[in-house]
C-alpha cells in the first residue's frame, strides 16, 4: 500500500469528530473525507426538499461552501447531520423560492415554504403513495428517523422544534400508515 | 437505530414497515464533477492547500544514495587540491539551505521532511518548487539541487 492510500484509509477510520479537530488545523483532506462522507446524504435531502436534482446539487454546493466557511474554530457538539439538515432545508427552501421567484404572490409564497410531495409515478410501491400523501413536516420526521436514523432529540434538534412535537408527528404518520389499507399490512405481526 | 426511553419505543416502526423504508427507491442524485470541483478548491485555498500525509522516507532513498557518492568522490578530491576555504556569507542564506549551515545537501531536505511530518506552519519561503504547496516535492527539488551542486563543489 502507497503512502497515499495509506493516509486515505488513515483518514477513513477518522470520526466525524477527529474529522472536524483535523479541519480546524488546516487539513484540506479532512474536509474532502467529510464532504465525500455526506455528499449523497446531503444530495437526497436537497432532492426530498426542492424536488429537481440540479437544484439539489447546487444546494449541495452552498452547503458545504457554508460548512467550510465555520472553519477554523467550528466544535461539533451533536450528530453532523443535525447541524446539515437546517442548512440543506433552508438552502433548498431559498433555491426554490429563487426559482419561483415570479410567482410573488403571498399564496405562492405560502405554497412553497412546504417541501413538494413527491409524485408517485406509476409502477411505483404503495408504500410511497402514502408517503408523499403524508403532510410534509410528518413525513419528514418518519423518514429522519427511520432512513436517516437520527433519534428523536437528533431530530428535534435539526428541525429546531420542541420533543414533544416530534413524538407527535411521527406518531400521526405511523397511525397513518397504520389506518391506510395500502400500508396497514406492514403493521401485522 | 437507537430506542430509548419505553415511550420512544413506542414510536418504532414495525420490522416489516423498516425493511419497506429502506427499500424505497431512491432518486439517483447525480453530482456534477464540478461541484466536487468548487468545494475541494474552496476547502484548498482557505485551509491553506496543505494535504497532511504521512512523510515517505523512501521517496528520498534514489537521492540520499546519489549525494552519498557524490560526496565521497568529491570530498577526498577538495582535500587533495586543497581547495582555499570559502566561509559561508554570515547572513545570506540559500533559500534551499535551511538549517542555515552555509551549505545545500541531504540535510536541508531532512530539515524540511521533519517539519513537513511535524505539522508544524511553515514558512512559504520552503515552497522551493514553487508549486503553491509545501510538501516533498519540495524536499525532492533541495535533494536535486543539493546534487547539482554537489557536482559543481559545495555551495
Amino acid at each position: 500500500m502507497d503512502a497515499h492510500a495509506t493516509a486515505k484509509h488513515d483518514l477513513e477510520r477518522r470520526s466525524d469528530l477527529e474529522l472536524i479537530a483535523a479541519i480546524n488545523r488546516g487539513e484540506a483532506a479532512a474536509f474532502e473525507e467529510l464532504y465525500f462522507r455526506y455528499r449523497d446524504w446531503v444530495a437526497g435531502l436537497a432532492f426530498r426538499f426542492t424536488g429537481h436534482s440540479d437544484a439539489a446539487a447546487d444546494v449541495l454546493q452552498e452547503t458545504f461552501l457554508y460548512v467550510l466557511r465555520k472553519f477554523p474554530g467550528f466544535r461539533l457538539t451533536a450528530n453532523f447531520k443535525t447541524f446539515l439538515y437546517p442548512a440543506v432545508r433552508n438552502l433548498s427552501i431559498a433555491a426554490r423560492r429563487k426559482a419561483e421567484r415570479y410567482q410573488s404572490s403571498e399564496a405562492e409564497l405560502e405554497r412553497i415554504e412546504g417541501a413538494p410531495a413527491p409524485e408517485p409515478s406509476p409502477g411505483r410501491g404503495e408504500l410511497e403513495v402514502v408517503l408523499a400523501r403524508l403532510p410534509e413536516e410528518q413525513r419528514e420526521v418518519l423518514l429522519l428517523r427511520f432512513v436517516d436514523g437520527l433519534s428523536l432529540a437528533e431530530i428535534a434538534a435539526a428541525m429546531d422544534i420542541p420533543l414533544g412535537t416530534v413524538k407527535s408527528r411521527l406518531h400521526n404518520a405511523l397511525e397513518t400508515l397504520r389506518q391506510d389499507e395500502r400500508t396497514k399490512e406492514f403493521f401485522d405481526h | 437505530m437507537k430506542i430509548g426511553h419505553p415511550e420512544e419505543q413506542k414510536l418504532q416502526a414495525p420490522p416489516k414497515l423498516l425493511a419497506a423504508l429502506h427499500r424505497l427507491p431512491r432518486e439517483p442524485i447525480f453530482v456534477p464533477l464540478t461541484v466536487d470541483e468548487a468545494v475541494l478548491n474552496a476547502a484548498r485555498r482557505q485551509l491553506g492547500n496543505r494535504v497532511e500525509r504521512p512523510f515517505d522516507w523512501f521517496r528520498l532513498m534514489p537521492w540520499m544514495a546519489a549525494v552519498t557518492v557524490l560526496v565521497l568522490l568529491v570530498f577526498p578530491a577538495q582535500f587533495i587540491i586543497k581547495a582555499p576555504s570559502r566561509q559561508p556569507s554570515a547572513a545570506v542564506f540559500n533559500r534551499e539551505d535551511l538549517n542555515h549551515d552555509g551549505r545545500v545537501d541531504i540535510l536541508d531536505a531532512f530539515a524540511l521532511a521533519r517539519q513537513l511530518k511535524s505539522g508544524a506552519h511553515l514558512n512559504p519561503q520552503f515552497d522551493i518548487n514553487g508549486d503553491g504547496v509545501i510538501d516533498e516535492h519540495d524536499t525532492e527539488a533541495i535533494a536535486a539541487h543539493a546534487v547539482s551542486l554537489a557536482k559543481g563543489g559545495r555551495s
